[in-house]
């Protein structure tokens, strides 16, 4: 070994080390920057299913939003149907993804507008109600054979969870819902609706079909056990509406990027999450059939009392 | 030495490079186990956490049910937070089964975590219940419902704490054990550095003397060397075995040692020769300047003599003529005289006497005449016998027995007579001198080819080796009143005549002297009317 090897072994030996210390300070030092944001634009999620599961959903939507429009779109979870309302009307939320008979009932009593919807991927932007049951309950789509059962719901303001099965029971000519069941649950969101009904919690049970689906795909023995009894007509998903006193430029940018977001990556990332393939517009006109169901059992949206409201 | 250098350099960075990577190795585990300590803090810190969010949870959940609150984001974020932090928490564990290589010695730890999956497991199904039956509750206005699921999930949460804390205690146990592991490791690891470093210093230095000293000792062996030669001892060698460059310049340092020792051998041989040589040239001056001091006497003695000479010729000439007169009338009266005349006996001795008197001055005469040189058909045996007649007076003859053994035939010469006799004069001086108590003088002549020779030989005391070469220079004498001229005169006399004289001599035994004189072609038989010319 010569003189100059011996050297050039040394140096290798130093500039390993060299190497190694400045991939560790490489490390330390990357990081991306994150752009200050002005202003918070609050948008309030329902209990639609497992808490959790919306904010895991509905995250990435946000943090599209905040990037695209520059602003910190801020999730809020809310802990019932019924606290949305009253949310709307403090202003301590801009906008809120209403379910159906929400929407219908906070639009009868404060300005707000819709903007667009999902667009579950297979081109459905509608959901139905659903009634069901255990297949080992002993009952069956005729409604005498849940007299006296335990229903487990969702909550006063939901479509599925409540609006269609009284309504399902009014055109039954069963006019006193409270009274032809033994108990009636409100569990507060779908999933658990379905889950009280599965546990055997209740005997009988009604959801949002999407909700029920997407517990299937999760848990395919469901299927096995569960038997859905009756369908309501279609409504609306769950659409984002504004506070109508919002600024209008906000209102149509935040439209147009809704809209818009299916073409970029990134928004085609969000709505996976939301298991959409796309955002559709959507008009008050679409929730009519919705407003003469409330009519039909004889709901006054406007002065229709329901839990958690103050 | 250069190679030594590099080797001793290789051999310490070698050490040093050992123990870089028995530090970095060591230093690699305490920072895997900091690693492990600081992921059991984080932990440990969100079992804190966790703590508080579940406890917050409960507190939300009893606000709402009191009705205190309606606000349930609090409450679900206390959960989702709680969620998130057993995902995080599940997926730290897992991560360690797939991260822990070594199974034999986090087999407890393995054990463990195996252990906390399951009650992570047991958290998430009890939170999957929780949260179910808090949602149910929270939008529920069932009392009965209410009331069970209060109940159920006050249950589930402290059941939930209670793993947490459990977990927790589990967590601090192990952070501890991890924590001593480490503190071993780190003690390990700073004796092991410890060791090594020193190690290596020590290594370093043996080697760092061992090259050391293979180098100053050579070194020092050279300059040692070096100085003694510097102090005239060229017989010295370094004693260098090392194959380096040391080696090889002693080695040459040794190779130039030599050279230097036969150069200074051959200076003292040739200063030895130059310092003989100037003591012969000392001599060669010295005998040189001695035989001029003596040249230049006999010089002297020679200008007397020629000066004696003229006045002997002057003395002989006036002499010649009252001797003329005596003879004249001596001869005149014993012509008168009968033979019974008793006178005419004495007359006759006055006759003999006075003619002796006359060839004397005769001798004289032509001995002082001018060296004018005048060359006839001459008869060797002659100008011998007349050469002869001059000596015979001579009282130092008286006990020399002379032997003539002359070739009656011989053929005459042309040549000088006077010069030959002064030739053969001188040769004959000389040997009658080597012969002081007496002594044989034997001459002999005799035709040799194109020539005749005159051999004169004594039976005297010989001339030594060295004197016979140098007895026909200019000057050279051995006697006491000589000029050193005779025999140099002699040998020009002879080389004139074209001819060589020799000298063969042995000391205690005589001389003889060779003559030898060429005969022209033009020489013709001995005339005898010239050769009895008379001797005017």
């Amino acid at each position: 070994m010569n003189l100059k090897s011996v050297i050039l072994i040394i140096l290798q030996i130093s500039l390993m080390a060299t190497a190694c210390s400045d991939r560790e300070a490489g490390d330390l030092i990357k990081g991306e920057s994150k752009r200050i944001k002005e202003g918070t634009f609050t948008i309030a999620i329902l209990p639609e299913q497992n808490v959790f599961e919306q904010k895991k959903r509905y995250r990435p939507l946000a943090e599209y939003l905040s990037d695209t429009l520059n602003v910190n779109v801020k999730i809020k979870l809310l802990d019932s149907y019924g606290s949305i309302y009253d949310e709307i009307k403090n202003r301590t939320i801009d906008a809120a993804f209403f379910g159906s008979f929400n929407y219908v009932l906070t639009r009868a009593r404060t300005d707000i507008e819709p903007i667009a919807r999902p667009v579950e991927i297979g081109g459905n932007s509608n959901y139905k109600g659903i009634i069901f049951t255990r297949k080992d309950s002993g009952l069956n789509s005729d409604i005498r054979t849940w007299k006296g059962k335990r229903i487990s719901l969702v909550h006063e303001v939901t479509t599925a969870g409540y609006i269609f099965p009284r309504w399902y029971l009014k055109r039954h000519g069963i006019d006193n819902f409270e009274k032809y069941f033994r108990r009636i649950i409100f569990s507060g969101s779908h999933d658990a609706a379905i889950l009280a009904v599965l546990k055997g919690q209740a005997d009988i049970g009604a959801a949002k079909d999407l909700i029920f689906k997407k517990l299937l795909s999760e848990n395919p023995a469901i299927r096995d056990e569960i038997v859905v009894l009756a369908e309501s007509i279609s409504v609306p998903s769950n659409s984002l509406c504004v506070r109508a006193d919002l600024k209008n430029n906000i209102k149509s940018s935040l439209k147009k990027t809704l809209l818009s977001m299916h073409n970029t990556d990134n928004g085609r990332t969000a709505l996976a999450a939301l298991n959409a393939e796309k955002f559709i517009e959507t008009s008050d006109s679409e929730f009519n059939e919705l407003r003469q169901m409330a009519g039909d059992i004889g709901i006054d949206i406007r002065t229709y009392q329901f839990r958690d409201s103050r | 030495m250069k190679r030594k250098l590099i080797l001793g350099l290789g051999l310490v960075l070698l050490i040093f490079v050992i123990s870089a990577v028995v530090v970095v190795k060591n230093l690699d585990s305490i920072v895997e186990n900091q690693k492990l300590i600081n992921e059991q803090d984080l932990i440990i810190g969100k079992y804190n956490e966790m703590l508080f969010q579940m406890k917050g949870a409960q507190a939300e959940l009893y606000r709402h049910q009191a009705g205190y609150s309606r606000n349930i984001d609090d409450l679900v974020n206390y959960i989702e937070s709680f969620d998130e932090n057993i995902d995080f928490l599940s997926r730290k564990y897992s991560s360690h089964h797939r991260d822990i290589a070594c199974m034999q010695c986090h087999s407890k730890i393995e054990e463990r975590l195996t252990s906390l999956s399951a009650i992570f497991s047991e958290i998430e199904n009890h939170l999957k219940q929780y949260k179910q039956d808090m949602s149910i509750l929270i939008t529920t206005d069932d009392r009965s419902q209410i009331q069970i699921l209060e109940k159920a999930a006050t249950e589930k949460g402290n059941t939930i704490i209670g793993f947490l804390e459990k977990i927790r205690h589990a967590a601090d146990k192990m952070r501890g054990e991890i924590k001593n592991k480490r503190n071993i490791l780190i003690n390990r690891s700073r004796n092991t550095i410890s060791i090594a470093m020193a190690l290596g210093f020590i290594l370093s230095m043996v080697i760092f003397i061992v090259i050391i000293r293979g180098i100053t000792g050579p070194v020092n062996a050279l300059i040692s060397g070096i100085q003694k030669i510097g102090g005239g001892d060229f017989s010295q060698r370094v004693e260098v075995r090392t194959k380096d460059e040391i080696g090889f310049m002693a080695e040459a340092f040794n190779s130039m040692t030599e050279k230097l020792s036969s150069i200074m051998e051959e200076k003292d041989g040739l200063l030895q020769r130059l310092r003989e040589f100037n003591e012969e040239l000392e001599k060669k001056v010295k005998d040189a300047t001695e035989e001029l001091r003596l040249a230049h006497e006999n010089m002297v003695r020679a200008e007397t003599l020629a000066a004696i000479g003229t006045l002997a010729a002057g003395v002989s000439h006036e002499i010649s003529t009252p001797l003329n007169t005596i003879l004249g009338f001596t001869q005149l009266t014993i012509s008168g005289l009968d033979d019974s005349n008793p006178i005419k006996g004495d007359l006759k001795v006055i006759e003999q006497e006075a003619v002796r008197c006359k060839r004397i001055v005769q001798g004289l005469l032509d001995f002082a005449r001018s060296p004018r040189r005048e060359e006839r058909l001459t008869d060797m045996n002659r100008i011998l016998d007349e050469t002869l007649t001059l000596l015979e007076y001579q009282p130092s003859m008286k006990k020399i027995v002379i032997k003539r053994d002359m070739d009656s035939n011989i053929t005459p010469v042309e040549a000088d007579e006077l010069q030959l006799k002064q030739v053969f004069l001188n040769i004959i001086l000389n040997a009658v001198q080597a012969m002081p108590e007496g002594g044989e003088l034997k001459i002999t002549t005799r035709n040799v080819n194109r020539g005749v020779e005159v051999s004169i030989s004594d039976t005297g005391t010989g001339i030594p080796e060295e004197e016979r070469k140098k007895i026909f220079q200019p000057f050279y004498t051995t006697k006491k009143d000589g000029t050193g001229l005779g025999l140099s005169i002699s040998y020009g006399i002879i080389k004139e005549h074209g001819g060589e004289i020799f000298v063969e001599s042995e000391i205690g035994r005589g001389s003889r002297f060779r003559v030898f004189i060429p005969v022209r072609s033009s020489d013709r038989p001995l005339d005898r009317t010239q050769s009895d010319m008379p001797l005017e």
